[in-house]
């Protein structure tokens, strides 16, 4: 099952291998990543799709904990959880 | 002022009058800063020691607490006491020295990348690079560990930098903590309707009870709805030991009471726990009959593990308040407190050789409310979380979720240091005591009234216990005949030290502990066979507990 989360994220050092770190950690696989700076260069936005038996939401949860995390949203997902 | 001057007067300015740690090359501009600071440097023997005093001190006070060490394998040797924070979510700030920042990535001596290697590890962690960053690094830090959820975060504090001239100045201390958000209304509102519903509701409480400031929230929550209480090994003392309504621990070595009761629920009220896997055992069959109110800080607990019917995020005070109500709930309650008595334990051994369960279960009577027990890990550990009764949760220091051997001795330096006039006992085992026992030289060198009470079994006592009962008895290096002398060893270091071996030894014993007014060793020859009963096997749920065998079929 996929899911597919929009995170943006300070431009410090570690900020992506946490984001991916917690990703592996909880489980999941990563299917696609991008990471660009946004448009303001104030940041990076990462477009990430997972898949993963485990609930999305909690990832999103987790995720959302890491202090390099501004925001992250899950755009899509194919989990009962989710609907 | 360079910037280690600087960064000690940081720690200052967050209030900071200890910290623990051990010297090396990267972080000796920091040790000569801290000299005539207004901070007191305990030096530990290891640093392992170190992170975990500074955990005692953090576990028995609620403040941040501090270690410190070079780079490289001062770094490495600070890792287990920080993922042991993590997991158990102490507060802890962990400063790191570093090589050159020329020098990071040329494989430089005693260089290894502290911030890549505990990322897993921390809450968050900084590496510094500009001398001036060091007062927002610091405070951030400070805000980090202790807000929300606790937990550690890593300062990798590079030699150059701090050594580089600083024009930054502390920053000023916040002045309180912004309490969590309270749950949302419409979620408090189904919460009510499900505890108003429910004919057998038990609360379930962890370690996250004490760390939201809610014991008392939580004591006022029972004492109003009377439901019967469960706790795990983090949150026992939030719900006195002695309590009508206390069942006992849950879990993997829980009470029978516990276990029943939890089986037969039809509301969970789980108060700041992560449904881990030794309270829960086999998950899909925990509480089968059971609806769940998730109280917890943590968003990413909520559901994690067991679907929760109404989760309410945020501060656990203000959603007990909501909750507490009176409930008609007696049928339950009695039969709560029938399984109590039914599974009360039995302390009569007829034998002469020392009992660890009595010993424990005599030692808490004996023992002040105040007194600080911090354990290692293994039977000892699970033989004071049934038969120590405590009175308050910060009385009691145990490794919950990384479980690390070693982990008692150093924590009780650091409550020690914390509480100079408290009474302070490390109950340890045979295998846990070697894991740090070099620390036996940090409590000769500040003199610490801290007490060693270590059951001696010659044996790694948990290990072999799976062993003989999972493994058909086929012990794998579990044997420590071959250890040392204790009495000589802590008297090597200047401890005194006592050796007992019969039942009728340990009431002097227990005196000696609760009345000396030095350091103490007391060595307790145990049976070698004695194991922790009750317990739930592997891939067993909690209703499938085995108990210690009749004394005819005793092997």
């Amino acid at each position: 099952m996929s899911s597919e989360f929009d995170v943006e994220l300070s431009p410090v050092p570690g900020a992506l291998q946490r984001l991916l770190g917690v990703v592996r950690r909880r489980g999941f696989t990563i299917l696609s990543l991008s990471a660009v700076r946004d448009d303001t260069g104030d940041g990076y936005r990462v477009a990430i799709t997972v898949s993963g038996a485990r609930r999305a939401l909690t990832l999103r949860n987790h995720l959302a904990n890491l202090v390099d995390v501004r925001s992250v949203n899950l755009l899509s997902c194919t989990q009962a959880s989710c609907a | 002022m360079n910037g280690a001057q600087l960064l000690v007067s940081c720690l200052e300015r967050e209030g900071v009058e200890e910290v623990w740690g051990y010297p090396g090359g990267a972080i000796m501009p920091v040790y000569d800063a801290l000299l005539g600071s207004g901070i007191k440097h305990y030096l530990t023997r290891h640093e392992q020691g170190a992170a975990f005093a500074a955990q005692g001190f953090a576990r028995s006070t609620g403040r941040v607490g501090v270690c410190m060490a070079t780079s490289g394998p001062g770094a490495t040797n600070l890792v287990t006491g920080i993922a042991d924070a993590h997991l158990d979510s102490i507060p802890l700030v962990a400063i790191t020295g570093q090589v050159p920042r020329p020098l990071m990535g040329t494989d430089a001596f005693q260089e290894v990348d502290i911030f890549g290697i505990s990322l897993p590890i921390v809450k968050h962690s900084y590496l510094v690079e500009d001398v001036d960053d060091i007062p927002a690094i610091v405070h951030e830090a400070f805000e980090l560990a202790q807000q929300g959820r606790p937990g550690p975060v890593l300062i990798d504090f590079p030699k150059d930098v701090s050594l580089a001239k600083a024009q930054a100045r502390p920053l000023a201390k916040s002045v309180e903590q912004s309490r969590p958000s309270t749950p949302e209304a419409v979620s408090l509102a189904r919460a009510r309707e499900l505890l108003r519903e429910a004919k057998q509701p038990i609360v379930y409480a962890g370690g996250g009870v004490p760390k939201a400031g809610a014991v008392e929230a939580l004591r006022d929550f029972v004492h109003v709805t009377k439901i019967p209480v469960v706790h795990t090994l983090q949150g026992l003392g939030s719900i006195p030991g002695d309590h009508e309504l206390f069942l006992g621990m849950l879990g993997m070595h829980g009470t029978k009471a516990a276990n029943r009761a939890v089986q037969e629920c039809d509301l969970l009220v789980a108060v700041g726990v992560r449904f881990d896997d030794r309270a829960t055992g086999k998950l899909a069959e925990f509480a089968p009959n059971a609806s769940v109110i998730h109280m917890d800080i943590d968003p990413a607990e909520l559901s994690k593990l067991r679907e929760a019917n109404v989760a309410l995020r945020g501060d656990i005070v203000n959603a007990l308040g909501a909750l507490t109500v009176p409930l008609e709930i007696d049928p339950w309650r009695n039969c709560c407190l029938e399984y109590k008595r039914d599974g009360v334990f039995n302390y009569d051994a007829p034998f002469e050789v020392i009992y660890a369960p009595k010993l424990l279960h005599d030692l808490a009577q004996a023992a002040s409310e105040d007194t600080y027990i911090c354990c290692d890990v293994g039977q000892h550990q699970m033989w004071v979380a049934q038969h120590y009764s405590f009175s308050h949760p910060s009385r009691h220091l145990t490794s919950g979720g990384l479980g690390t051997m070693g982990f008692g001795l150093p924590a009780a330096i650091g409550v020690q240091c914390a509480h100079p006039d408290a009474t302070v006992i490390n109950v340890s085992g045979d295998g846990s005591i070697m894991m740090n026992i070099q620390e036996l030289a940090t409590i000769r060198r500040y003199n610490l009234p801290v007490k060693v009470l270590l059951f001696d079994n010659s044996a790694l006592g948990m290990v072999r216990q799976w062993q003989e009962l999972f493994f058909h008895n086929r012990e794998s290096e579990v044997d420590l005949s071959d250890n040392p002398d204790f009495r000589t060893v802590a008297e090597a270091f200047g401890i005194p030290a006592r050796h007992v071996s019969r039942a009728d030894e340990t009431e002097e014993a227990i005196h000696m502990l609760c009345h000396e007014p030095g350091p103490l060793f007391i060595h307790a020859h145990i049976d070698r066979r004695a194991n922790v009963w009750p317990l739930v096997p592997p891939n067993a749920n909690n209703g499938q507990m085995m108990h210690e065998p009749a004394p005819a079929q005793a092997k």
